[in-house]
């Protein structure tokens, strides 16, 4: 589970996401993003333009990106991440381009990071009213709102190219002018994270907080990118969903308050055809071992024990004052047939990292 | 109150409970962060019509999906319901679901197994 956090050790909060690029996804995502943005004073004056460049970023990649799934590819390679650190937005999406769009997409970004903000704003006004459009709808207006917004030079790479297509890896970092023109991220190693998740099979990576106002959105990008992806059955798929209400509102409601959040991560990916749900969040020294004793009383059950005790819980009528039915792991344990582990490492502060692993 | 009618939500059902014909429908997603402040006047409307009920009483639900709180909430809901048969009036409960959603069938399965009231489980 520690791994997940490796490359984001200095987030705030991030957010990683392969699939179904929508208009609904666009939603969800800015949903999220402005939600954390507004409880974060150092970057909660970008939030306007952080939502509007990751507006521009998907419809980049729903624009110029090659939809894999009517190619018959089963594992979709679009990616959108949004990064939140101390002083900075930055927003990378990778997407498959026709290798006859790259000189033209080269030639534009080379040309906006060229100029400075007035002349931009020039080219901006001049695009604007020839309408210069491109075959594909677009006018380079796009690339240019990118630039001006985010304040500082486009950052991109062509991967992984071969006889037909490559993947455009764009990385914006977005920035208070006020404070600073300086860029800082790397994009070996946005790309390197990028390759990471997709070897991993990752859906979506997410690291922030738990809180019911990220939780739904949350909610319903999975569900919206399960129903796009078709590759899941609709059985399959509320088990997933279900599986991961209970664990995100278990840290909701159980995970330990740092700094005014309920601070979690989470990670989907998919294994061949199993589904890996992943959740991890600090717990206090005083809930360890009600916990512990919880779930390796839970590992010892069989079949049928679990079956009892699941409908003995049901039946009790004990639901506590903020809502707690207290079935939440036992419906985890049924959903993965028992395939799920868990981790408790102890903290500098006494407390505790709480991990669990489940395979549906 | 003749009728409660709860619009859906991103986490919660659409909801309509006609107390002037007995018949109470609970349909689409439930996941609320606290069950009790969701489901808290569905109760005490239904446990007021409970004292005085009709000579038939239907509960139709019809879920998407609904977190393990909710289940216990439903448990609640029709142990109220469950009332109207010490009036010897009857109470019907229909859990309508998709015939190839697995997981919506074995939850009305247990339901069924567990409550001793007329439950169908009913295909759409």
């Amino acid at each position: 589970m520690e791994q997940l956090n490796i490359g984001f050790e200095n987030s705030k909060s991030f957010l990683s996401y392969f699939g179904n690029f929508s208009d609904e996804i666009t939603d969800k995502i800015i949903g999220i993003s402005e939600f954390y943005l507004q409880q974060t004073s150092d970057v909660a004056k970008l939030k306007n333009k952080v939502s509007f460049l990751i507006a521009e970023c998907f419809q980049n990649i729903v624009r110029h990106g090659i939809n894999e799934e009517s190619q018959g590819a089963t594992n979709n390679s679009d990616y959108f991440q949004i990064n939140i650190l101390n002083d900075r937005v930055v927003l990378s999406s990778c997407n498959s381009v026709d290798n006859d769009l790259v000189g033209d997409i080269e030639k534009k970004i080379n040309q906006v990071n060229s100029l400075n903000a007035e002349d931009l704003k020039k080219l901006y006004t001049e695009l604007l009213s020839n309408g210069g459009f491109s075959a594909k709808g677009g006018a380079g207006l796009g690339l240019i709102e990118m630039s001006r917004k985010s304040g500082l030079p486009l950052k991109y790479n062509f991967i992984d190219k071969d006889g037909k297509s490559c993947k455009f890896l764009l990385v914006l970092e977005i920035i208070d002018r006020k404070n600073d023109v300086e860029q800082k991220v790397e994009l070996d190693k946005v790309e390197k994270i990028y390759r990471d998740l997709l070897n991993q099979k990752s859906l979506i990576v997410y690291k922030g907080d738990f809180s019911r106002d990220t939780i739904i959105p949350l909610i319903d990008m999975l569900q919206l990118n399960f129903q796009k992806m078709k590759t899941t059955s609709a059985s399959i798929e509320k088990r997933l969903i279900i599986t991961a209400i209970e664990s995100l509102q278990n840290v909701s409601k159980h995970g330990m308050l740092s700094n005014g959040v309920k601070e979690g991560i989470l990670a989907i990916s998919k294994n061949n055809s199993n589904y890996i749900i992943q959740i991890g969040n600090y717990i206090s020294d005083k809930d360890y071992s009600a916990l512990s004793n919880n779930l390796n009383n839970i590992k010892k059950l069989n079949p049928t024990e679990l079956s009892s005790l699941y409908k003995k819980k049901l039946l009790d009528n004990d639901i506590s004052e903020e809502g707690n039915a207290g079935l939440g792991l036992l419906e985890i344990y049924k959903n993965s047939n028992g395939n799920f582990e868990f981790e408790f490492v102890k903290t500098e502060n006494n407390n505790y990292f709480f991990s669990i692993k489940i395979t549906l | 109150m003749q009728i409660l009618e709860k619009e859906a939500t991103r986490e919660t059902p659409k909801v309509i409970l006609n107390t002037t014909t007995g018949v109470f429908a609970i349909e689409g997603k439930s996941f609320p962060e606290n069950v009790n402040e969701f489901y808290g006047d569905i109760l005490t409307t239904l446990n007021s019509y409970s004292q005085n009920p009709l000579s038939k009483t239907t509960l139709n639900l019809t879920w998407v999906y609904y977190n393990t709180a909710t289940s216990k909430i439903l448990v609640k809901i029709i142990n109220v319901l469950e009332a109207v048969l010490l009036q010897q009036k009857s109470l019907v409960i229909n859990w309508y679901c998709k015939a190839d959603d697995e997981l919506m069938i074995e939850k009305g399965e247990e339901f069924k197994e567990l409550l001793n009231v007329e439950f169908n489980i009913l295909f759409i």
